[in-house]
């Protein structure tokens, strides 16, 4: 009787199989997970927390106070992505825009597609605003500093054991003299390994 | 009889002869050693034949899908096919869908398509226990498909081309990069004739070049040329490879370098422009061969071995019977034919043709033409990507078909014990399912396109209307694809794709 059950199970088992639901649950945004091994959320965020720590804890944002008497503008250009990766930069050039205003020390420009819709809805203004409400062209803030950056990745595979190695350069270049203030460097190399076998 | 689609043979009437003993020694063999263990086995095996019906090759719709684009109408074929796969979790039909998303130029789709093909077959590198044991007893159509490793290219090739078609170039470059890289891993650790892609590298340094990288570039072209000049499945060198690679080596500026591939093409050295643009054009023709089923027989004779100590000596039997078959096998005269024994295999049909094209030439509106050259042989490839698997498939399908034998043998003998009349049911309820499961694995991307002609060349800046004749081998147009005009800059380099079905 007992291997009639077993069998009985079984069967029953891989009948099933094809037909697992989906589980789904609340993790914390700040938990680690790593599925497949490539770039990720957490990835994304190591990489903005020592940008911010970094950025906003050197000298170029004081000494453009001292020399100016204002704070300065920084406006995100291109990072470039010359890894064999999709990567999703906006999160982490978000999380750094974020850094920025919320410091209190760094006035942010908005991205070029952004001023686009901006200026669209300006130029709306101009037909359909009231006169002491519409807002004039012309007028926009200056960034006095540029981010640009690229990520690059390196990979080495022998087998199922694999290394990944990546490399997010920064840059903060002064617009008007084109003397770089600030740069920094995030690494991160991971390992992965893929079981021959599993149940 | 076997299926439509693969060679008929009738299955031998010897089939069904019994013979003593069983033929596993590790077995499930336990299971049948009284009625409720017989009647266990039945049960699994009915299962797991119902499981394995579930996941029986689609063959009618594919056939469907390829009449359907072998007319060129991909809309249809796409909005057909999608509907019949929705939310597949088989690698080679999200291949399929990836591809076909891509013809009818719902790119996003296509994308995520073949990211999701590209994840499961990464996935499934690391194989299930259960699944291989059942593909052991069912058919290797059980085995979860993780893709050639041609497959596992090709998909950032049109990846590429559809970031490439949304004027996404960093992201085409991304697709180069990880051609590149996916080759450099299997070239090192390949054992099969696949190794390296000159097409794919070639197409990989294109992006980057297009992108400004143009040291790897350099590396690509080189790699790509010496995969052809390796004899890469009967091809050519495309002629416009050392030109291509010497532009590149010129703005690296490795003199060296340089002054050798001068003296390979020497031509291209004079009429090189450093000012005007490039223009690529991918011409490709047909469809991929489909994988096909046959079903051999293999005699086996009453002094053959019946037990086996473990799963090593029946795996070495059944190397040894591979030998059997084929017409050129000479039978021992003093041997007694026991029964035949039934596996089906893959294969490719060699009158296929995938397409009536034999050349490609691209005209611009002065009337230049400018010749396509066949630089990627896909049937080739996948006919000799199963030729190199077939001896592994073989054994694998022969030990199966031991093993379905010894299952039902050893119901029908368990039953007997009983009654004779049980015995007989039980062991046809095992050979039956047996029989049914019996499959080869045709899985395959078969909406690939069978070749790839390609031209590369320059062009003055400026707007150039371009068409792309596909022609027989007298010479006659077949097909004309007439491209959008297209605006040429001074170091930029332009793609372009057209696909014939003809």
């Amino acid at each position: 009787m007992r291997l009639f059950k077993v069998a009985l199970l079984l069967s029953t088992a891989l009948l099933l199989a094809g037909c697992a639901s989906k589980v789904i649950s609340r993790i914390s945004p700040d938990s680690v997970t790593d599925l497949s091994g490539r770039w990720n959320d957490t990835d994304s965020r190591l990489v903005s927390e020592e940008m911010i720590n970094d950025c906003l804890g050197q000298s170029w944002a004081m000494d453009h106070v001292v020399k100016y008497g204002k704070k300065p503008a920084v406006i995100v250009g291109v990072i470039q992505n010359k890894s064999s990766e999709h990567i999703t930069v906006g999160t982490f050039v978000g999380d750094i825009e974020r850094a920025f205003i919320n410091s209190g020390n760094v006035r942010v420009v908005a991205k070029q597609v952004e001023r686009e819709g901006v200026r669209e809805e300006r130029a709306d203004q101009q037909a359909n605003a009231s006169p002491e409400t519409v807002k004039q062209f012309g007028m926009e803030l200056g960034a006095d500093y540029m981010l640009i950056g690229e990520m690059n990745k390196i990979t080495d595979q022998e087998g199922r054991e694999k290394v990944a190695f990546y490399q997010v350069d920064l840059t903060l270049t002064d617009l008007q003299s084109n003397e770089k203030v600030w740069m920094q460097t995030k690494k991160l190399k991971k390992y992965i390994a893929r079981k021959a076998y599993k149940p | 009889m076997s299926k439509a689609a693969g060679r008929t043979i009738p299955v031998s009437p010897y089939f069904s002869r019994g013979i003593k003993g069983g033929w596993l020694a590790v077995s499930p063999s336990i299971l049948w050693g009284d009625k409720r263990g017989v009647v266990c086995f039945a049960v699994f095996v009915s299962a797991l034949a119902l499981l394995f019906s579930a996941c029986a090759p689609r063959t009618a719709l594919m056939q469907s899908v390829r009449t359907d684009v072998s007319s060129s109408q991909f809309e249809k074929a796409y909005q057909f096919y999608a509907k019949k796969v929705a939310r597949t979790g088989r690698v080679d039909e999200l291949l399929n869908l990836g591809l076909l998303a891509f013809e009818a130029g719902d790119y996003t789709t296509s994308f995520r398509t073949l990211s999701d093909a590209e994840r499961l077959a990464e996935e499934r590198l690391t194989k299930s226990v259960s699944r291989e044991a059942a593909a052991l007893v069912l058919s290797d159509a059980v085995s979860a498909y993780q893709g050639t490793v041609f497959d596992k290219a090709m998909l950032h090739y049109y990846r590429g081309l559809g970031f490439l078609a949304q004027r996404n170039l960093e992201s085409a470059t991304v697709e180069g990069r990880a051609i590149a890289q996916y080759l450099e891993v299997n070239a090192r650790e390949s054992k099969r004739t696949y190794k390296d892609d000159g097409f794919l590298q070639w197409f990989s340094g294109s992006l980057y070049d297009a992108y400004g990288q143009t040291n790897d570039a350099w590396i690509s072209y080189r790699r790509a040329r010496e995969i052809y000049d390796s004899g890469y499945y009967a091809l050519r060198e495309p002629s416009f490879l050392c030109p291509v690679t010497l532009a590149a080596v010129r703005r690296v500026g490795h003199s060296e370098s340089e002054t050798e591939l001068e003296s390979e093409c020497p031509a291209a050295a004079e009429s090189l422009h450093s000012d005007w643009g490039r223009v690529i054009v991918l011409c490709e023709v047909g469809l991929a061969p489909p994988i096909l089923e046959e079903n051999i027989l293999l005699p086996i004779y009453k002094n053959d071995p019946r037990d086996f100590r473990d799963d090593d000596e029946r795996d070495r039997f059944a190397h040894n019977l591979t030998l059997r078959r084929g017409h050129d096998y000479q039978y021992d005269s003093d041997v007694t034919l026991d029964y035949l024994l039934r596996v089906a295999l893959p294969f490719y049909g060699a009158n296929y043709a995938g397409s009536g094209v034999s050349q490609v030439v691209v005209k611009d509106t002065t009337g230049r033409e400018i010749p396509a050259e066949l630089a990627e042989n896909i049937g080739a490839i996948l006919r000799q990507d199963l030729s190199d698997r077939e001896p592994v498939i073989l054994v694998r399908a022969i030990t199966r078909a031991l093993i379905k034998y010894a299952a039902a043998k050893a119901a029908e003998s368990a039953g007997n014990r009983h009654n004779k009349a049980l015995g007989r049911v039980l062991g046809a309820m095992v050979n039956v399912a047996g029989v049914a499961t019996e499959s080869a694995d045709t899985r395959s991307w078969e909406t690939l396109p069978d070749r790839i002609y390609a031209a590369d060349f320059e062009l003055p800046p400026g707007t150039h209307a371009l068409r792309a004749v596909f022609q027989d081998d007298l010479g006659g147009a077949l097909f004309r694809h007439d491209f959008n005009p297209i605006e040429v800059k001074s170091g930029d380099v332009v793609f372009l794709r057209a696909r014939c079905m003809r």
